[in-house]
């Protein structure tokens, strides 16, 4: 009986899956065009998968071998049983591998089992809760099914309940695995998420094998892999960002479709850690309820917190936020995000969480004019005064009055630009320049600034959602660049950092930035730099976001505080899992309320090593560590640090330059002269 | 308080007719740079107009500017739509034209009979002569009521054949006075109205500059034309020193009323006595002689 069944019940639920296929696709191509190489990709969709996907995913041992043995297990059983049950061509060794296979898949759903035991809050409940069982009853009724094929056990071995248990079992196996593959149930994320590996809207975010072959270390921060999309804003006719869930492009749909609601991004998010209205994870399955317009009450996951589930609903071609709420979300968990990329960095599934909260953050800005907070003015003053507190463009030097810096103005040419930022405004950051000034003019590197030439790189309009600013702001600067011959450019803000480097190439501008922490590691790798030992306390280092997850650079400011002859005594969280300081993205401008505040439990991880010192490398960082109430730790840049350590032969030459030394009355940093 | 008691009679929503508002805006320049932007008291204008069509009453908006064309002005006045218009009428004219005769005729002809009717605008251009003239002089030469420093329109009604708004109007201090006016009027907005809202990309890149003709010949601009020109200075300040030891005689010196000493407050006399003790006044002060 079996050997009739099990044929008709494989084709009609593949049939199924391929009709649930078909209406998935539609769907996701309601949204906006988005050329990829469709065969390309699909070439590259295994490399994807198993190097790329698999990196992130072995984070996480266990939770890798469980999937390992899961799905390879269960894509081997799946096709061996098409070939056997379905085509019965049992001769061989299909039979045992067949065997095999499901065995495998049913020690990896034991795991997936363990694991559901006590989830942790991150994971979602709901149909999640029966997908081990489900895999069990697959994996179960697929090895039974097949024992009396290889002759294990007699054909009519049992009776017919035992059969009819059985054929129940496997349908309730093929119905989880093949019809909820693409009809939305749990193993939806194989289905889109092998399609979103192919059709991924960067794909330079995947290595290939010649950068393996090259061996550049992380392959997630390959050049421009991180930057923002550029709006093209001299077509009138495309949106300026996304209002709808129809305005996403397809395969950011896609994207969403592929979320197994693990909840990593969750467990790193650093506003919804502060209590602020933001789960990614919950973003990107309201942006998956909006493609279908349901409620979120089903949702089986933490909700953004202080907004209960049940009371928003989208529609696929209504707005996804309206100003009196309810719609699929409301705009303050959008401005909750710091962009810190947390997210992305975690996400196995490698969905970009960021660019479609700066998209719908685009619409509010550009199209309803509803930047909140501080908002608003932030724009102005970037449009009236070219920097985001409305200081005199004039003034941007005064901080070097005395310092004699050389303009590129007058030299035309020069080895390393320093890129001030809008620091230069800050009386904190301009201690920091000071410092570097003095650490550059200690290495004698030949160097100037642009001085009134500089404006704001655009970083923050951009992450504020108006692209219209930004672009404005970096054709200003690229024209100014272009003036001028220069090698390098250097700054101390990683954000202008990542914006001249990685989003100023999409309009034409392509230059070699550096970090000052790089820089000053390449100085000290050229021996351009005499410094005296380290004598303060323990030390530990923040790395921040723009600097470690947007461009990968968690080495160079390892490098240089060990030449101080400090020893990091690193946070649970550093390097491409350190915390936000909640300085980015325009959080503090837009400062949605929370239960904590992001710097302060920043500090508490810095209090928890024990060290009297953070070192930083980005004024934000600065800005928002520094305003910590009660802090265990001081905070100082790197190159504050530096210039402190510096053994100088000529020392009074350089002293103006000599940083916070006197502004800051720190007792313990001696320069040994 | 002149705030009038007698029960005025509002009309139904029904047969309420909309409520003609003209906007008079301008192109601002920013105080460091000078770029040329929505004028700050013009935008709080626009927003006042538009605030009083949230509340569901009917609007019948339009907002015009005269000024000559140019790169700038027109990106000063997408800010205007960038605030959620459609279209924005701006009236051709040369650098050195006379805006009042323009702005004067342009609102003679668009006299919409028994309608409720309102002009607000700020209360003085960034640019220009800056003088805070304009909607006093229009209102002069139409005939019109006009009332500066208006901080709020509460509600317009009609009483024994005329409309009348109840405006709030800002005094020193945060001090405010309710006003009845009798429509058409020309508001002066106050620097204390409501922030203007922000001003969007897209809307703005999308809104019309409708052009307008002039209605008559332009005129050139004879005082301004007469006037010497020149940056302006920063006032120097009068130091207000402080000898207070406690938090509450600081407060009280922060709050106090600006020196005041020597003041004469009159009350009960005829207007020719208080314009002759105005005019002993700012004799006292050099500013007659």
């Amino acid at each position: 009986m079996l050997e009739t069944l099990l044929p008709i019940l494989i084709f009609a639920a593949l049939a199924l899956a391929v009709i649930g296929a078909g209406r998935r696709v539609r769907l996701w191509r309601k949204g906006r065009p988005s050329p990829v190489p469709i065969l390309k990709g699909l070439a590259a969709m295994p490399r994807r998968y198993l190097v790329d996907l698999h990196h992130v995913v072995g984070r996480d041992k266990v939770m890798s071998n469980t999937h390992v043995a899961t799905a390879g297990g269960f894509v081997a059983a799946a096709v061996l049983m098409i070939l056997v049950h379905g085509l019965g061509l049992a001769e061989g060794v299909l039979g045992w591998l067949l065997l095999a296979a499901s065995t495998c898949m049913f020690v990896g759903s034991l795991f997936v089992a363990r694991r559901r035991r006590n989830p942790p809050a991150r994971l979602s409940k709901g149909p999640w809760m029966r997908l081990p069982k489900s895999l069990m009853a697959f994996s179960l009724s697929v090895f039974l099914i097949t024992l009396p094929t290889v002759g294990l056990l007699p054909e009519d071995f049992g009776s017919w309940i035992l059969t009819i248990v059985l054929a129940a079992v496997l349908v309730w196996g093929l119905g989880e695995m093949f019809f909820g593959m693409t009809w939305g149930g749990p193993m939806k994320h194989a289905f889109a998420g092998a399609l979103h590996l192919a059709f991924h809207r960067r794909p330079e975010r995947f290595s290939t094998r010649q950068s393996d072959r090259e061996g550049k270390g992380s392959v997630a921060t390959a050049r421009g892999s991180t930057a923002l999309k550029a709006l093209d804003l001299d077509d009138h006719d495309a949106p300026l960002g996304v209002a709808k869930p129809e305005d996403f492009t397809w395969n950011q749909r896609l994207g969403f479709d592929a979320c197994v609601q693990c909840g990593r991004c969750e467990a790193v998010c650093p506003a919804f850690a502060a209590g602020q209205p933001l789960n990614p994870k919950k973003l990107i399955q309201d942006m998956v309820l909006g493609m279908t317009g349901n409620s979120d009450a089903e949702f089986a996951g933490s909700p953004y917190p202080g907004k209960p589930l049940g009371e928003h609903q989208g529609q696929p071609g209504g707005p996804i936020v309206v100003e009196a709420g309810g719609a699929l979300l409301d705009a303050d968990t959008l401005w909750s995000c710091t962009t810190c990329r947390a997210c992305v960095e975690e996400c196995p599934m490698m969905i970009e969480h960021v660019d479609a909260i700066v998209d719908m953050r685009r619409h509010l800005t550009l199209e309803l004019g509803q930047t909140p907070g501080k908002g608003a003015e932030v724009i102005d003053n970037l449009i009236a005064t070219d920097n985001p507190n409305g200081y005199a463009p004039a003034a941007r030097m005064h901080w070097a009055a005395d310092l004699n810096l050389p303009l590129i103005r007058d030299l035309g040419q020069v080895d390393v630009l320093l890129w001030l930022g809008d620091g230069a405004f800050d009386m904190r950051n301009q201690r920091t320049l000071r410092a570097l000034v003095k650490v550059l003019r200690a290495a004698e590197v030949d160097f100037a600034v642009l001085g009134d030439e500089e404006r704001d790189s655009g970083d923050v309009a951009r992450r504020l959602g108006d692209e219209a600013t930004f672009q404005r702001l970096a054709r200003a600067n690229i024209a100014t660049l272009a003036q001028y011959d220069f090698q390098t450019i250097v700054t101390c803000d990683p954000h202008s950092f990542h914006v001249l480097g990685n989003e100023y190439g999409a309009l034409g501008g392509d230059y070699r930035v550096r970090h000052h922490s790089t820089f000053i590691s390449e100085l000290l790798d050229e021996e351009r730099l005499a410094l005296g030992g380290w004598k303060g306390g323990s030390v530990t280092y923040h790395d921040p976001c723009y600097l470690g997850r947007y461009n990968g650079e968690y080495e160079a400011p390892r490098k240089v505080l060990g030449a101080l002859g400090i020893e990091v005594k690193e946070m649970q969280r550093s390097g491409f899992r350190s915390r936000c300081c909640g300085g980015g993205g325009g959080a503090p401008t837009t400062d949605v309320p929370g239960e904590r505040r992001i710097p302060d439990m920043r500090m508490q991880d810095v209090g928890e090593t024990g060290a009297e010192l953070v070192a930083v490398g980005c004024p934000q960082c600065t800005a928002m560590l520094e305003g910590v109430v009660d802090a265990t730790a001081e905070v100082r840049d790197i190159a504050e640090l530096v210039a402190d350590a510096l053994l100088a032969e000529g020392s009074v030459a350089s002293s103006p330059g000599a940083g916070g030394r006197k502004g800051a009355g720190i007792p313990a940093e001696e320069v040994s002269a | 308080m002149s705030h009038d008691d007698r029960t005025a009679h509002s009309v139904g929503e029904a047969g309420n007719p909309a409520l003609r508002i003209d906007v008079l805006v301008s192109v601002g320049r920013h105080g460091l740079t000078e770029r040329a932007r929505r004028a700050d008291l013009d935008a709080r204008a626009l927003e006042l107009a538009l605030q009083l069509g949230e509340d569901g009453r009917r609007l019948n908006l339009e907002v015009c500017h005269a000024g000559a064309p140019g790169d700038d002005t027109e990106a000063a006045l997408r800010d205007y739509l960038g605030m959620g218009l459609e279209r924005l009428n701006w009236i051709h004219t040369r650098e050195s034209s006379d805006v009042l005769p323009v702005l004067r005729d342009y609102l003679r002809q668009r006299d919409s009979g028994s309608e409720p009717r309102l002009v607000l605008c700020g209360m003085r251009a960034e640019e220009g002569e800056g003088s805070g003239v304009v909607p006093v002089a229009l209102a002069e030469q139409l005939g019109w009521a006009s009332v500066p420093g208006i901080v709020a329109v509460e509600t317009v009604e009609r009483a024994s054949d005329q409309w009348y708004a109840q405006v709030l109007q800002a005094l020193p201090r945060g001090q405010r006075r309710r006003l009845r006016v009798r429509l058409p009027a020309i508001l002066g907005v106050d620097v204390a109205a409501p922030t203007p809202r922000q001003s969007a990309f897209g809307p703005a890149r999308r809104g019309i500059l409708e052009p307008v003709a002039a209605a008559g010949d332009l005129q050139p601009d004879a005082s301004l034309a007469a006037w010497p020109l020149m940056p302006a200075k920063p006032r120097p300040k009068r130091l207000k020193i402080v000898t207070a030891s406690n938090a509450r005689d600081r407060f009280k010196a922060a709050a106090a009323k600006a020196d005041s000493g020597g003041g004469k407050l009159l009350t009960d006399v005829t207007p020719q006595q208080g314009a002759e003790a105005i005019v002993a006044l700012l004799k006292e002060e050099g500013v007659l002689r």
